[in-house]
């Protein structure tokens, strides 16, 4: 997992790389202001930014490219304040960011939600129980082996190859909502396709998402009206 | 159906295929719908069906063998496929990929999942297309 950690404050850069020690699984690197986050997000795949609501004694929230963005401030009413603007109290840190902040916001990321909307397939249903549950059953059948496919992908370290997999499994994800699962899959492609990532940080971002995958099997076995 | 065009679907997820048989039959299309697993099948399929050549060919880009865009490369060069109205089904909604098929002269762009109310109305447009074109069926 990569981290950017977006901070002008040495002692809070020390500090929080101390921090991460403790998670060998996280890599971190550290921009000081608003340009270089810019130029790092535009270079590099970054899971996660981290980041002080003032930067160089301006307060700005304009955060680049479509990555989970968590805020930090040493001020509680500030963070109060941004609760307030309709920004999730979870991606609001109060520094000094903890041990336990960090360790939450990886199992946040780390964990996939399987639940799924089934809107899209209702509409195609228009209540014909059995239609939708034809449908369950095809992606109970074809899923098993898709999942195989991007697994043994992954081992051979086949990067393009394994972007069209994960292409090919996400109209299934889309068709069932599992819209949380749709979102990492789609990055793990991008980034597969455009090479941007190394093998061994690819099938450490594609670990979760099988794991998912599994579980959505396991999930809509429950959903099926028998 | 005897006397009708039929409909060639590329595509090689079964539950797509279930969907566009779905659509066809609450629409009453009685068109038959022909499903071939990728550009190969589909390829294969068009030459041995001379005399029935397909009114609509509805293309999901990616496939294994032979993607979408080699099919439509092929078929675009074929003088006697070239008019076949074909409408790209694709989960892709990267811009690149829309200029590429409409580069390719294609009748349509939907992504997946599509839809049901989209993917009628698109069904309703080649319905209306095959009264009014040489194609009618």
């Amino acid at each position: 997992m990569q981290i950017l950690y977006v901070e002008d404050d040495k002692f809070d850069q020390l500090a929080f790389k101390r921090i991460l020690k403790k998670i060998p699984s996280i890599s971190v690197e550290i921009a000081t202001s608003h340009n270089e986050m810019r130029e790092k997000v535009e270079v590099n795949a970054y899971d996660i930014i981290i980041r002080d609501i003032y930067l160089n004694g301006a307060k700005n929230l304009d955060t680049p490219g479509n990555i989970p963005v968590y805020f930090t401030s040493g001020s509680k009413p500030v963070l109060e304040q941004l609760s307030k603007k309709s920004i999730d109290s979870k991606f609001l840190l109060l520094k000094p960011i903890r041990l336990q902040d960090v360790q939450k916001i990886v199992t946040d990321y780390t964990n996939i939600s399987t639940e799924p909307d089934f809107s899209q397939i209702d509409e195609w249903a228009d209540g014909d129980e059995h239609f939708k549950n034809e449908l369950i059953t095809y992606y109970l059948d074809e899923i098993p082996s898709q999942i195989q496919k991007i697994e043994e992908v992954a081992l051979e370290g086949d990067l393009k190859k394994l972007a069209d997999l994960l292409h090919a499994v996400l109209t299934k994800l889309r068709t069932f909502g599992f819209h949380d699962l749709v979102n990492k899959v789609s990055k793990l492609e991008y980034n597969a396709r455009n090479n941007d990532l190394a093998m061994s940080v690819c099938n450490q971002r594609l670990e979760p998402i099988i794991i998912a995958l599994h579980q959505t099997r396991l999930t809509l076995r429950t959903k099926r009206i028998t | 159906m005897k006397g009708l065009k039929s409909i060639l679907l590329l595509e090689d997820d079964a539950i797509e295929v279930k969907k566009v048989h779905r659509a066809l039959k609450k629409l009453d299309i009685p068109n038959n719908l022909v499903v071939c697993r990728n550009g190969v099948e589909g390829l294969s399929w068009l030459s041995s069906n001379p005399d029935n050549l397909p009114g609509t060919i509805l293309l999901d880009l990616s496939m294994p063998k032979m993607n979408g865009f080699e099919f439509l490369d092929r078929i675009k060069q074929d003088s006697k496929y070239r008019k076949i109205p074909v409408v790209v089904l694709t989960t892709s909604n990267h811009q690149e990929d829309k200029l590429r098929s409409f580069d390719k002269q294609v009748a349509g762009y939907m992504v997946k999942p599509v839809r049901y109310s989209e993917f009628v109305k698109m069904l309703k447009t080649i319905k209306s297309y095959w009264t009014t074109s040489e194609l009618a069926y």
